[in-house]
């Protein structure tokens, strides 16, 4: 292969040597060093193979030996150049192509991440732009622990981390931090208060002493549960109190909405712009008329991806959705709908621990604006712990 | 250097009477030590000149597939040699 190789580069021909004397010219060849192959007996003659070089030299054998040479067939790279040679844009042609071809060797063409489970990977690819490592970079310039020790202080979730480049794809592998379960802290002394005004239903102690009943009225701020036991000795101890106690809780909610507002809202009308995207440089080549105003724009990219490899060439719209403004009048029915959604949300989300006993809403209206005034009765736990400090004689 | 070697591997007695060395590889090879030239090649019979004589291969196909100013290889099927003085 590699000798099939060499003789194209240096260009050889097959000839055919007839005339008087053709074993003379042979032993004369071999006397003057001329390599040549394949060199068969033909009729009346021989046929062979010889460097381009060497059969430039020949000719002064040829005429002492009385034989005549015949090229049959000329091969190899000096008569394809010598064939194009005023192509040049051919040459040009090759050589750039050459050239980016070792360009696009060098680059990144695609970033894999493997193993994100709770860090996303848009937060991923971010921070992977912030510290420098991104689609398009040439792998010389991509130095890879400085990268993964910044992606790492960026992202603290990440436990571990790695940048494999293989080829033009480069895979980022991923190990996160196992979440630390919540500690309870029981070692400092603590009473437990009332976080607000009520009537106690339930009372649950683990630790301490209770000092409120079932069905006692009990005042914000009022100690539910105390830290301090004594002893049979008659000395005190001091506990950290845990406890639930639920108690009947009045509170009052009232939501407020204008009567006239402006709503804004993502419209169906929108223009696109679309730009070829090749490595990290876009390229517009779509233009529309765009009008001024608020809008939204979406990107969305397509990327080739003929086999399994992502290549780094595609198409990238960005499409922005005008966004309408109306002053909408809000009547009676339309505002009480809202505003019942409104109180479902606030004890949805707001008072989703407590239990409602009894709702009472009215829904009002004012000058400029609907208001639903609302009643409960919720049925929550009360208790808020509150640190005490022990102080012993001599501190 | 390739000269020493052949007249290191050459016998007092070869060296003596300039005699050819000859090496059969069953008869499909040959190879000619101390040849001074070619006188005929066909493919039937190839003729090759020595200092002593000429050494005349006859058979079916034969090519030279190596020719160096002293050695000759020849390959085919050889069925018959004969030394000519």
């Amino acid at each position: 292969m590699v000798l099939r190789l060499i003789r194209w580069l240096r260009g050889y021909v097959v000839f055919t040597v007839s005339g008087a004397f053709p074993e003379r010219f042979l032993n004369l060849m071999n006397t003057r060093g001329v390599r040549r192959w394949e060199f068969l007996p033909e009729n009346g003659g021989y046929s062979g193979k010889m460097f381009l070089s060497d059969y430039l030299k020949i000719r002064p054998l040829a005429r002492k030996a009385s034989v005549k040479l015949c090229v049959r067939e000329r091969i190899g790279l000096p008569f394809f150049a010598k064939k194009y040679r005023h192509r040049s844009g051919l040459l040009v042609g090759a050589v750039a192509g050459l050239l980016i071809l070792g360009l696009l060797s060098g680059c990144i063409w695609d970033i894999r991440v493997v193993g994100a489970e709770r860090v996303s990977e848009a937060r991923l690819r971010s921070a992977f732009e912030k510290s420098g490592f991104h689609v398009g970079m040439f792998k010389s310039s991509l130095d890879v622990i400085e990268t993964e020790r910044k992606i790492e202080l960026d992202i603290p979730e990440i436990r571990w981390l790695s940048i494999n480049a293989l080829n033009n794809v480069a895979t980022v592998e991923i190990k996160e931090k196992a979440e630390k379960p919540k500690l309870r802290v029981q070692k400092y002394p603590c009473n437990i208060k009332a976080a607000e005004d009520g009537v106690i239903t339930d009372i649950k102690v683990s630790s301490g002493v209770c000092e409120v009943k079932r069905g006692s009225a009990v005042a914000a701020n009022q100690l539910l549960v105390n830290s301090v036991t004594a002893t049979r000795n008659g000395d005190l101890n001091y506990v950290h109190s845990e406890a639930e106690i639920y108690a009947d809780v009045k509170a009052d909610k009232q939501i407020i909405i204008p009567k006239s507002n402006n709503t804004y809202a993502v419209g169906e009308r929108y223009t696109e712009k679309r730009g070829l995207r090749f490595l990290n440089f876009i390229l517009p080549f779509g233009f529309s008329p765009s009008d001024r105003g608020l809008k939204a724009r979406c990107y969305t990219t397509e990327l080739l991806r003929p086999t399994e490899v992502t290549l780094p060439l595609g198409v990238v719209t960005e499409r922005s959705y005008y966004i309408t403004s109306e002053k909408q009048k809000l009547d009676r029915k339309t505002a009480e709908e809202l505003l019942k959604t409104r109180l479902a949300l606030y004890e949805c989300f707001d008072e989703g621990e407590s239990r409602i006993k009894r709702r009472e809403y009215k829904i009002g209206e004012s000058k400029n604006s609907f208001v639903l005034r609302s009643e409960y009765l919720f049925n929550r736990n009360i208790a808020v712990s509150q640190r005490i400090r022990v102080k012993t004689s001599g501190q | 250097m390739k000269k020493t070697s052949h007249k290191q591997r050459k016998t007092p007695f070869e060296l003596m009477y300039n005699l050819p060395v000859i090496e059969f590889t069953g008869d499909r090879r040959v190879m000619v030590e101390g040849s001074t030239g070619v006188l005929k090649y066909e493919r039937d019979v190839i003729r090759l000149n020595t200092r002593s004589m000429v050494v005349c291969f006859f058979g079916r196909g034969l090519s030279l597939t190596c020719i160096s100013p002293t050695t000759v290889i020849i390959e085919g099927c050889v069925t018959k040699t004969e030394f000519i003085r």
